[in-house]
């Protein structure tokens, strides 16, 4: 193994395969040495601007070559980089500028017309921007003329690597704090259970804001492999997916249920050759068996693991699918604890359960957050603490998911013990999403609540009141709500009711809201079949 | 003008927003106008009104990523049909 820091193997790759491709986007590539090289001019670039070990540093970008220069320069220069998605909306990313203490943010000019809109109290240093604003700027140009020899500071594999933000129920999204060591646990995970090899092209399909990313991009370099990052277009068209695959000869692929069915149902893979493809791993949500028993049809020679771990624990079990019989519709299990993980299921009191007990699932593992960043509150909540031998005692996260185990030793996914739910792979918060929708002055109660949407995945609809004497045009909530909210977790559907049905201790009931919603789409079918 | 027809369908239907600006050449993916399941309902709408069948393969950033690409492809393929039926 190459060192403790999860950057170290940049420079250990730039010495022995210098010229091996480091990074791949749309047939160009960029090499170790120069991925080395270039990373260490941005660290300079970083530190002659005033970064101080452990500052937070933004990276607001589309995917690219200078994605992969920026992670490694921010944090060969000490800092911890901050995942900022480049289609969230402008109050989001001003609220995390602020939230994060970020002034510094690599960028690119195709982002300089949103960053133009941001109030912010401090203007942030922009690196990799060339175009007028009125921030401190340094274009790639202006970076390149820094040094390029290594850089020495005192950083250990406690200290923070990067701040990963994730839906939060107040409103605001909230920071994951995460290690050196925690990344390094997840990518050495990673690269062992598939056995990465330096001729593999890993995937980086999943946006660097979700989890799955640092598997791409850390996993791949410990051996020295190639990151292949796919342009956020393509992600959208299954048929220019399926067709990356096979022009940039993929390898492995991580992502989510969601992006494998629409590749399996619309991605013309009958014309393509993926017979690069050697391993799916697929995580984020339960991967319907029918449609996996599909894919693995289409893609015979390739395996598959099912990987789960909230983004607070990534990686924290695992299970590789055997073929699946035609007849069986059992859900996937989530499998067993990854490899220096261990867990607990506990019941309403903390109590562990035994064999076939339904409760939740707490995970201490060497993957696990630092914690919330700021967030106190949710630091005390969050985590479940069991006293161990000296001081410190042994901290498990509570996961919010309810789980069950057999005597087979397979953990079993049942769903969640709290709002938050899965949309196509996205984290969200339904709390937030009322929260965005009740922020309108003409609303006075919203309802937020998920239907299963048929492929695996959950799609979200709201219902709202209004204020007394208030009208809303067609389409203003939605604008609204855009406007505070990444667009995946916007509603499908926003129904104006004049009351919402209430459960018998006046809570809004939302399962009754969902149910609803339900039997209208049946009989939709139905009139349509008629 | 099926571009005209296109476009009032993403504002009214997908964007949800009549008074939503979007240009022939603007990158429906990039501005965030499309996205996954916007693409669906599009192809969807668009093989409805024209009685068209897209194929998989022609669902492709080449074909949909702007409104004047979609209007080629359509242009394409309504030429295709009104060839066969002559």
């Amino acid at each position: 193994m190459i060192d403790f820091l999860i950057h170290s193997p940049i420079s250990h790759f730039a010495r022995n395969t210098p010229h091996h491709e480091a990074l791949s986007f749309r047939g160009e590539s960029m090499s170790y040495a120069s991925l080395d090289e270039a990373s260490n001019q941005l660290a300079h670039a970083l530190i002659h601007s005033g970064l101080g070990k452990q500052d937070r540093v933004g990276i607001y970008m589309y995917k690219g070559l200078d994605l992969g220069v920026a992670i490694y320069g921010i944090l060969k220069a000490g800092g911890v980089f901050v995942p900022l998605d480049p289609f969230m909306p402008v109050e989001r990313l001003a609220f995390i500028l602020a939230d994060c203490e970020i002034t510094h943010l690599v960028s690119s000019d195709a982002l300089v017309r949103t960053l133009s809109k941001l109030t912010l109290s401090l203007s942030p240093q922009l690196y990799g921007v060339s175009q007028d604003t009125s921030c401190p700027h340094l274009a790639w140009e202006d970076i390149r003329s820094f040094p390029s020899s290594a850089l020495k500071n005192q950083l250990i594999d406690q200290d923070l690597g990067y701040i990963m933000y994730t839906s939060g129920s107040t409103g605001n999204p909230k920071g994951m704090m995460h290690t050196h060591h925690g990344s390094v646990s997840y990518a050495r995970w990673g690269a062992l259970h598939v056995g990465l090899m330096a001729q593999d092209r890993v995937a980086s399909h999943a946006p660097l804001h979700f989890d799955l990313s640092i598997f791409d991009f850390f996993s791949t370099v410990q051996v020295g492999g190639t990151v292949v990052l796919v342009p956020e277009q393509v992600t959208k068209f299954p048929a220019n997916w399926s067709e990356y695959i096979q022009s940039e000869r993929i390898s492995i692929v991580f992502t989510v249920p969601f992006t494998l069915i629409e590749m399996q149902q619309r991605g013309a893979m009958e014309q393509r050759d993926l017979s690069s493809l050697r391993w799916v791993l697929f995580g984020g949500e339960p991967y319907p068996p029918k449609h996996l028993r599909a894919l693995m049809k289409a893609l015979p020679d390739a395996r598959f693991t099912n990987v789960y771990g909230p983004a607070e624990a990534p990686s924290c079990s695992c299970y590789d699918v055997p073929v699946l019989d035609d007849a069986d519709d059992t859900p996937i299990p989530i499998g067993t604890v990854s490899h220096n993980s261990a867990y607990l299921i506990l019941d309403d009191n903390d109590q562990e359960c035994s064999y076939g007990e339904p409760g939740e699932l707490c995970i201490r593992s060497s993957t696990l957050t630092k914690g919330y960043w700021k967030r106190p509150d949710l630091n005390a909540r969050a985590f479940y603490r069991v006293e161990s031998f000296g001081p410190f005692p042994h901290v498990f996260f509570r996961t919010g998911d309810v789980v069950v185990q057999y005597k087979d030793g397979l953990l079993r996914y049942l769903g969640r013990n709290d709002r938050m739910i899965k949309t196509r792979g996205h984290r969200v918060e339904l709390d937030e999403v009322e929260a965005a929708l009740t922020s309108h002055a003409a609303v006075s109660e919203a309802a937020a609540f998920a239907v299963d949407d048929g492929r695996g995945s959950k799609a979200i609809h709201a219902a709202v009141t209004l204020e007394d004497g208030k009208n809303l045009a067609s389409g203003t909530l939605h604008r609204h709500a855009r406007s505070k909210i990444p667009a995946y977790a916007l509603p499908l559907e926003i129904i104006v009711v004049s009351d919402l049905p209430r459960t018998s201790s006046g809570k809004i009931d939302r399962k009754r809201l969902a149910e609803q919603k339900v039997a209208e789409g049946m009989n939709e079918h139905r009139e349509e079949s008629f | 003008m099926n571009i005209d027809t296109i476009r009032h369908f993403i504002k009214n239907e997908i964007l949800d927003d009549p008074n939503a600006c979007v240009d022939n050449d603007d990158d429906l993916l990039l501005t965030q106008v499309l996205d996954s399941l916007g693409i669906m309902r599009l192809v969807a709408y668009i093989e409805e009104t024209w009685s068209l069948e897209i194929p998989a393969a022609d669902v492709t950033l080449d074909n949909f990523s702007s409104l004047r690409q979609i209007d080629a492809y359509l242009a394409c393929r309504t030429e295709d049909v009104q060839v066969a039926t002559s």
